[in-house]
C-alpha cells in the first residue's frame, strides 16, 4: 500500500495539477492514495479564497473517492473562519487533516488553535517548511517554518500529530534532521525535488523510520525514486510508503 | 530498464567540501551503475573543482580510472585562468584520452562571457575535445554560503554558445523552461536529470516538442541518486529508438570516445 501524504490537485489545472492528472499519475507508479490539498499561497488569502480552495478539493474527492484524501488548507490569521473550515471540511466532509502554508510560522501563536483542534480530532497537521540557506532565497518566505520552530511547537504540543513538508523541497535538509531529532512526535515527510544521495538513509539514521511518510508534492517520479533507491530495507520501505501514514490515520478514529 | 545499453552523461566521484556524500570512490560509483543499469559514463571530479591548480585534479582522475576505461570515461576540468591551462588541455587529451572539457566558471572565478571561455572552447575543439556546460552542481536553496556556485544565468549562456554556431555542446544538469533560448541554439543536448518533476509528464512533453535527439540519460551519480531520471524515463511512453536515442545513441554520436 503506497499513500502519499503531501500533494495538491484541483479539479482543473492551474496552479496545481488536475486531479485527472494526478490520479492518472498515482496509476502509473502505483499509488493507492493520496493526500492532496489546495494552498492559496498569497501572503495573505481571504476567508472566501480559503473556501473556494477548499470546495474544489471536495469535489476532487467526491470525483475520486477511492484516491484523493483531502486536507483542509487554512488561513489561521482569520481565527473564527479558520475554525469553521475546519469543521465544515474535517469534520463534516470527511478531510483527513490539516494543511498549513508559509501565512505564518508553524511557532507562531496564532496557529495554538488550529493545533489545539487538530489534537482534539485527531488529525494531522501538514505544515510547509524548509531551511533556505542563501540570502537569495530566504526572503521569498519570511514566515516558513524551520526545524527550530516545529520544536517550539512540538515541545508545547507533545500530542499533536505534527509533519513537517518535504524533507526535499530545496533548503539545508540536514538542518531540518538536526533539529527535528530533539521532538520524536513529529513526522517528516520525504517529498520534494531534491534527491540528494543518501538524504532517505539519513532520515531514517537520524529520525527513525516510523516517523517518516511518504509524499510526492507534485514530484512523482523523483518522490518514489529516491524510496526505491536509498539502501533500506524493504520492511523499512514498506514502512514510509504508506504503513506510517495508514497507521497515523487510523489512530485519528480510534 | 532491463538489458538496455545506458551510458551516463553527468556523474561524478570524490568529495564534496560542503556536505557528506555516502559515496565517493570509482568502485561506489560502479556498483551504483551496476544497480542501475549503467554500462558506461562521463566522470568528473568533484573536489578538484576546488583545487588551485585543476590540472592536478585531472591527473588524479586519469590515474584513478586508469584501470576502468572500458566504463568510466574521465572529464578534464580546467581553469582558463590559471597558467598554463593550454599545456594541460593538450596533456587531458592527448595523454590522459579524456573526451570532454566540463567548464565550471563559478568554482574558477570567471565568467562564460569572459574572453578567456571561448578560448579555452576553441582550443578544446581544436583538440576534437567535446564542451560541456555546467547549469549548476547543488541547488542554490540549500548551498553553503561559501560555495561559489550559482544557478548559470541563461543570458550569458546563450550568448556564449552563439559564439559557436557550428558547435554541439553537452549542457548538463540544466533546468531551463523550454521557451527559453537555449532550445533554440544548435546542436545543444541536455541531459534530463532536472527535467524529471512535475506528475511524470514533462519530461514527456520535451521529447514531444523537441525531439528524442536533444536528450542525454545524465543522473549526476554519485552526488544524487539515479533512480529517480531513471524512473521518469521509464514513465515516458516513447518508441524504441527514441528510448535508445536518450538512453545511449545521442552521447556516442557526441562523444565517441565513450565507446
Amino acid at each position: 500500500m503506497r499513500i502519499d501524504c503531501h500533494n495538491h490537485c484541483s479539479e482543473v489545472s492551474g496552479r496545481w495539477p488536475s486531479v485527472d492528472d494526478v490520479v492518472a499519475g498515482m496509476e502509473r507508479v502505483g499509488i493507492d492514495k493520496t493526500c492532496c490539498s489546495h494552498p492559496v499561497t498569497t501572503a495573505d488569502p481571504t476567508p472566501e479564497e480559503v473556501r473556494q480552495a477548499n470546495d474544489d478539493i471536495l469535489r476532487c474527492m467526491q470525483r475520486f473517492p477511492d484516491a484523493i484524501l483531502g486536507q483542509c488548507f487554512v488561513n489561521p490569521g482569520y481565527v473564527r473562519h479558520a475554525q469553521d473550515e475546519i469543521t465544515r471540511c474535517v469534520v463534516d466532509g470527511g478531510m483527513s487533516g490539516v494543511k498549513l502554508y508559509n501565512q505564518y510560522r508553524i511557532d507562531e501563536p496564532v496557529q495554538f488553535p488550529i493545533i489545539e483542534r487538530c489534537i482534539e480530532l485527531g488529525v494531522p497537521v501538514l505544515m510547509h517548511a524548509g531551511h533556505p540557506t542563501t540570502d537569495d532565497s530566504i526572503p521569498n518566505q519570511p514566515r516558513l517554518s524551520s526545524g527550530e520552530h516545529f520544536v517550539r511547537t512540538a515541545r508545547r504540543y507533545p500530542e499533536a500529530k505534527l509533519i513537517c513538508a518535504h524533507i526535499g523541497g530545496g533548503g539545508d535538509w540536514e538542518w531540518q534532521l538536526k533539529a527535528l531529532r530533539e521532538v520524536p512526535s513529529v513526522f517528516l515527510d520525504t517529498s520534494g525535488s531534491v534527491i540528494d544521495q543518501g538524504m532517505v538513509e539519513r532520515c531514517v539514521r537520524d529520525l527513525g523510520v516510523q516517523r517518516l511518510l511518504f509524499g510526492t508534492d507534485m514530484n512523482l517520479a523523483r518522490s518514489v525514486g529516491k524510496l526505491l533507491a536509498a539502501r533500506i530495507t524493504e520492511r523499512q520501505r514498506e514502512r514510509i510508503f504508506g504503513l506510517n501514514f495508514s497507521e497515523l490515520l487510523q489512530r485519528q478514529h480510534a | 530498464m532491463g538489458d538496455e545499453m545506458i551510458y551516463d552523461a553527468d556523474m561524478w566521484i570524490g568529495h564534496w567540501p560542503f556536505q557528506a556524500l555516502p559515496y565517493c570512490s570509482a568502485t561506489d560509483l560502479l556498483r551504483q551503475m551496476d544497480v542501475h543499469g549503467i554500462e558506461k559514463g562521463l566522470v568528473g571530479s568533484l573536489h578538484g573543482l576546488f583545487y588551485k591548480d585543476s590540472h592536478e585534479a585531472n591527473r588524479e582522475l586519469a590515474r584513478e580510472l586508469k584501470h576502468r576505461r572500458d566504463r568510466l570515461v574521465p572529464c578534464a576540468a580546467l581553469n582558463p585562468t590559471y597558467y598554463g591551462w593550454q599545456e594541460d588541455l593538450k596533456q587531458c587529451c592527448e595523454e590522459f584520452g579524456m573526451p570532454v572539457l566540463r567548464l565550471v566558471p563559478d568554482y574558477h572565478g570567471y565568467s562564460l562571457s569572459d574572453d578567456v571561455a571561448a578560448e579555452i572552447t576553441e582550443a578544446a575543439h581544436g583538440l576534437k575535445m567535446r564542451v560541456a556546460l555546467v547549469g549548476r552542481i547543488v541547488d542554490p536553496r540549500g548551498r553553503h554560503r561559501l560555495d561559489p556556485g550559482r544557478e548559470a544565468d541563461g543570458a550569458v549562456v546563450a550568448a556564449f554558445l552563439r559564439k559557436f554556431p557550428s558547435s554541439s555542446f553537452l549542457m548538463l544538469n540544466f533546468a531551463d523552461p523550454p521557451e527559453r533560448r537555449r532550445w533554440d541554439e544548435p546542436a545543444c543536448c541536455f541531459d534530463i536529470v532536472r527535467f524529471v518533476g512535475g506528475g511524470g509528464r514533462r519530461l514527456q512533453t520535451l521529447i514531444a516538442k523537441y525531439g528524442a535527439d536533444r536528450l542525454l540519460f545524465g543522473t549526476t551519480l554519485l552526488m544524487r541518486y539515479a533512480k529517480p531520471t531513471a524512473l521518469a524515463l521509464d514513465l515516458c511512453d516513447l518508441r524504441k529508438r527514441e528510448r535508445e536515442c536518450i538512453l545511449w545513441r545521442n552521447l556516442a554520436a557526441l562523444v565517441p570516445g565513450i565507446r
